[in-house]
């Protein structure tokens, strides 16, 4: 009898210890110090759990509540949000207030703090559900162990795409998509068995563009809406050292110039030669496919003069029915006379807008922490810096979803050294909104890694290869060969 | 008798375990304290998780989390000789179960014990492989107990995977012992044994895209780099030097160096950079093995081995060359076994600190925190995070220039610049000039930055300071506005007059004047 009393009583505190809220707390006015920071964000309605942890927590307690649904997490020092319940508060809160509130306790020395209750906005637009990246050590021109990674959005779920474990270590450059279909995609493989692998609908196939009159393999490139061309730039690109602390490596292209490769038939088209002779890098397709933007300067000696290499954001049309280049180039954005340089121009699937950063100088802007993300309208011609969107290190090589409403970037605001994906939204007037990043399950996953998130890239699918796929045709396919026009 | 047999078995073994414990102790210890530098064990889950990823993933745990215990001599060497004598035990029962005689059993048994200890004096062997091996031994004698044949033979290849998921390359050794054992417990019918056993070679192969493994990397996880069976002891002196280096005995390095007499290029850095945090760069600096201006700083190429890569930082880190430091240091931990390395997060963390960059250096505390041995000392250096009298942050440049990673006298030129009182830096250019050969970059630099009146001039650079001075026929008023000592001008006159005398020949002069410059001027092949 006695034994059943303290059963029920243990079972009796135990229930009302799981259910009770903390007692003796102290107010607190400020958002928690909840990492990664999600206060205030606006996410996409599909997006997968915002799992955060609070670093010096020893508990913690948090009610997340949208309209008349409610949900109770408690943990040590992290909270792990359940699939079902968030699918269903989001799903909510985006036909209904627009918006889910957090409520966050946490015990840190005994004591409970209770701060200020945030909001997480939310948009029935969705994002691109698969982002792929290039994990890798930030460790400037050289590599060991590097990963192609598509991760679902939606959920969790990570998968290698390509790992240079099975390529005989050699270098990969990102993946980048055409139309963020992901039946149309290229990389560059390096080594030996290397080519710009090209994968159309799953079919692999492996091109090696250089020839002797290009000035190195392609490496910045885009490929055409109908899949049938792509833009490369082929650069001389060097690296060289800051001596100053927080400036850390400066990589710049000795030269540089753009080709129109035509993937039906192998062919390269050069750069008109009627133009002087200078710096053009980060070509990219606009929207409908009849103009090719990229960066431009004057050729420089560089290093010496690397202060002064200052990039414009130029454009030349561009004839789809012959893949010819057009004869006059237009300045869009002057750059260098803001004292600026611009690189990584993206056009948003819609037409309606071009992303881009600018630096101080330079052509590599990763290690530039000044490097900020700048919007512009194509439609009214006008730029505005992303300010909400932007920190005080790198933000760059950004990369837009197929609805035009999101957009992914690379940012080492969290320590200046290892990027990360951030995912930002641009409301129907342009203005963009505090960017959160890529949830994990576990989110401390972002301190243990030593790992950036190198190049992210939104997909409306997943891709048809894998990283089998991959060693297979490096080891096995031949290269195709490119003949110029 | 046959018990006075087996007491000399365990009796000879029990010798050999502590031979090899004294060994790896005293002898070659320091083989053991780099393997656990170049690991960075977290005791979080997810880096728990990451082992599941790959095969050997429990062994391969082990093995990291022990080899932690490696950041003390005694423990590499009590941890390598229990496995060794483990490895022996289980052999020998092995070899028991196959009907061999237990003398016999236990002489064959120590040679793959030996072959193991060979491994382990190699510079990647990881303590991981070695627990592959003893569990592969322990399901094989678990297995044998299985009386009936065709449970034996069916229920090979689920174990065979499971072991492989668990020890990775031990499911071949395990497959070996399985097969041989099959084969003499049936006499007839042997076949149907081959069959499994071949069907579970191919297991690694059809595993091996879900773990991402190369053909041959399937078959060897978790050793990780080619296997060496030998006992270098040229590294263990190199590596002695080293684990000095980071200790900061300076003395004890000067000492070493002097003890091995090595010709050999890292050896040669450290012996400089001990003699420069001793200020005795200038003054013995041919005291010892010079190859060249490569015997100052160790280049980060692709000619580069990944260990010196590893090694390179500590110059760059000390003489306040931060971006260099934090360049080698990041790709030592890149070309490092695993990718991740305690000593060189350690050494990220203190650039970080020496910088003033709280956020990147509380990313690498943050990490260290979360192991065993370095989370008091990444705690204590939490506290400096914003400190601002942080020693080496006034020796950093604060002038800016781009640079390639080569060009060490811009490099050195720029910390002179931006702050004149960096005594390392203006030795280590005025060393970078003298091994060169460059006698009137030397003159300019020395004229430039040394501040003659508060000085006695070392000797070396007495004696490139004379040969720059006699070649521009300088009186003896400018030999004494140098400072040279007369002793040095006698003695270069000596030189001189048998230089002449021996025609050329290094032989003659070698005793009298090998530790001079002007000898290694005339006679040392310059290797970059």
């Amino acid at each position: 009898m006695k034994i059943t009393i303290y059963i029920l009583f243990i079972c009796l505190m135990f229930v009302m210890t799981s259910c009770s809220q903390p007692q003796g707390v102290t107010e607190n006015s400020e958002f928690p110090p909840i990492y990664p920071d999600y206060t205030e964000v606006t996410i996409p309605v599909n997006i997968a759990p915002l799992n955060f942890m609070v670093r010096q927590a020893e508990r913690l307690h948090v009610v997340i509540s949208s309209g008349d649904n409610t949900i109770k997490l408690k943990g040590r020092n992290r909270i792990r949000i359940p699939m079902g319940k968030w699918r269903k508060i989001l799903a909510q809160a985006s036909t209904g207030p627009g918006r889910i509130q957090l409520e966050v306790s946490v015990q840190e020395h005994g004591i409970w703090t209770r701060y200020a209750p945030f909001n997480i906005y939310v948009t029935p637009e969705p994002v691109d559900p698969y982002l792929s990246y290039r994990l890798i050590e930030p460790g400037y021109e050289v590599w060991k162990s590097l990963q192609l990674a598509e991760r679902n959005v939606e959920t969790f779920r990570e998968r290698i795409i390509a790992d240079n474990s099975l390529t005989d270590n050699s270098c990969m450059n990102c993946h980048t998509y055409g139309n963020q279909d992901p039946g149309l995609s290229f990389f560059h493989l390096r080594g030996p068995g290397g080519g710009t692998v090209l994968n159309r609908n799953g079919e692999l196939r492996k091109i090696n563009i250089n020839q002797q009159d290009m000035i190195s393999p392609v490496v910045y490139g885009n490929i055409h809406p109908s899949g049938d061309y792509g833009v490369f730039s082929s650069n001389i690109v060097l690296p060289g050292f800051h001596t100053l602390k927080g400036e850390r490596l400066e990589v710049y292209d000795s030269e540089s110039d753009l080709v129109i490769v035509d993937f039906r038939d192998n062919t390269v088209t050069p750069f008109p030669e009627d133009f002087p002779r200078e710096l053009r890098t980060f070509p990219v397709f606009s929207a409908d496919g009849n103009t090719v933007f990229y960066c431009n300067a004057p050729q420089i000696s560089v290093p010496d003069s690397i202060y002064h290499l200052r990039y414009d954001l130029l454009k030349i049309s561009f004839d789809p029915a012959d893949g010819r280049w057009g004869s006059k180039a237009d300045t869009v954005v002057n750059a260098s006379s803001l004292g600026l340089s611009v690189c990584h121009p993206k056009t948003s699937p819609d037409g309606q807008y071009l992303l881009f950063t600018m630096a101080d100088y330079g052509t590599f802007p990763i290690w530039h922490q000044e490097t900020d993300m700048w919007l512009l309208n194509l439609h009214t011609g006008e730029i505005s810096k992303l300010e909400g969107v932007n920190s005080t290190y790198s933000d760059t090589y950004h990369s837009w979803s197929s609805n035009s409403r999101w957009f992914v970037f690379a940012s080492k605001r969290d320590d200046g050294i290892y990027g990360k994906p951030y995912f930002c939204f641009i409301d129907a007037n342009g203005h963009a909104r505090k960017p959160f990043v890529l949830p994990q399950k576990k989110p401390h996953i972002y301190d243990n890694t030593l790992k950036s998130y190198n190049i992210p890239e939104l997909s409306r699918g997943k891709l048809p290869f894998g990283a089998t796929d991959i060693e297979r045709i490096y080891k096995k396919t031949p290269a195709e060969n490119v003949s110029m026009k | 008798m046959k018990q006075k047999g087996k007491w000399l078995e365990w009796l000879a073994a029990g010798v050999l375990t502590v031979a090899a414990f004294l060994f790896f102790l005293f002898f070659y210890p320091y083989h053991n304290l780099l393997k656990e530098q170049m690991i960075l064990f977290l005791n979080t889950q997810d880096h728990f998780i990451s082992y599941l990823e790959k095969p050997a993933w429990l062994t391969s745990y082990a093995g990291d989390l022990l080899t932690q215990c490696f950041i003390m001599p005694a423990g590499g060497a009590i941890l390598v000789s229990l496995a060794l004598l483990s490895l022996w035990l289980l052999f020998r029962k092995a070899f028991r179960s196959f009907g061999m005689r237990p003398a016999p059993a236990s002489a064959v048994a120590a040679i793959p014990v030996a072959v193991e200890f060979l491994f382990h004096c190699g510079l990647h062997y990881p303590l991981g492989s070695t627990f592959s091996t003893l569990l592969a031994l322990c399901f094989f004698l678990l297995f044998i107990r299985i009386r009936n044949r065709h449970l034996y033979i069916w229920l090979f290849l689920p174990v065979f995977a499971l072991l492989y998921y668990l020890a990775g390359h031990g499911a071949l050794l395990f497959t070996l012992l399985w097969l041989v054992s099959g084969l003499i417990r049936s006499v007839k019918n042997r076949l149907p044994i081959f069959i499994p056993a071949l069907l579970g070679m191919l297991i690694p192969l059809l595993l091996r895209p879900a773990f991402l493994l190369t053909p041959g990397r399937a078959y060897t996880y978790p050793v990780k780099a080619p296997l060496s069976l030998n006992i270098s002891f040229t590294w263990e002196k190199i590596l002695a030097l080293d684990y000095q280096t980071q200790k900061g005995n300076w003395f004890k390095v000067i000492y070493l160096a002097q003890q091995y007499g090595m010709k050999n290029r890292v050896a040669s850095y450290y012996t400089n950079l001990a003699l420069s945090q001793s200020n005795l760069l200038g003054d013995w600096l041919f005291l010892f093995y010079q190859p060249g201006p490569g015997a100052l700083f160790l280049p980060v190429s692709q000619q580069s081995t990944p260990l010196t890569i590893a090694f390179s930082n500590e110059v760059f880190f000390r003489l306040g060359d931060m971006n260099m430091a934090q360049h080698s240091a990041m790709l030592g931990m890149i070309f490092s076994q695993n990718h991740r390395s305690s000593r060189l997060t350690k050494r990220l963390a203190e650039i970080h600190i020496a910088i003033g960059d709280a956020p990147a250096a509380g990313k690498y505390l943050g990490l260290l925190e979360k192991t065993l041995f370095y989370r008091k000392w990444a705690r204590e250096h939490r506290t400096l995070l914003h400190a601002t009298d942080v020693p080496l942050r006034e020796k950093i440049p604060s002038v800016d220039t781009v640079r390639l990673a080569d060009d060490y006298v811009n490099a050195l030129e720029i910390l002179l610049k931006s702050n004149p009182e960096n005594k390392m830096a203006l030795d280590y250019l005025l060393c970078t000039h003298i091994l060169r050969k460059d006698i009137p970059a030397f003159r300019e630099t020395y004229d430039k930055w040394v501040v003659r009146e508060t000085e006695t001039v070392p000797g070396v650079y007495a004696q490139a300071l004379i040969v720059s001075l006699y070649r521009e026929g300088a009186s003896d008023d400018m030999l004494q506005k140098y400072g040279i000592p007369t002793s040095v001008i006698n003695h270069f006159m000596e030189y001189t007059n048998a230089y002449q005398e021996s025609g050329g020949d290094p032989e003659p002069l070698q005793e009298m004047y090998g530790n001079t410059f002007w000898f290694y001027y005339h006679f040392a092949m310059l290797q970059e």
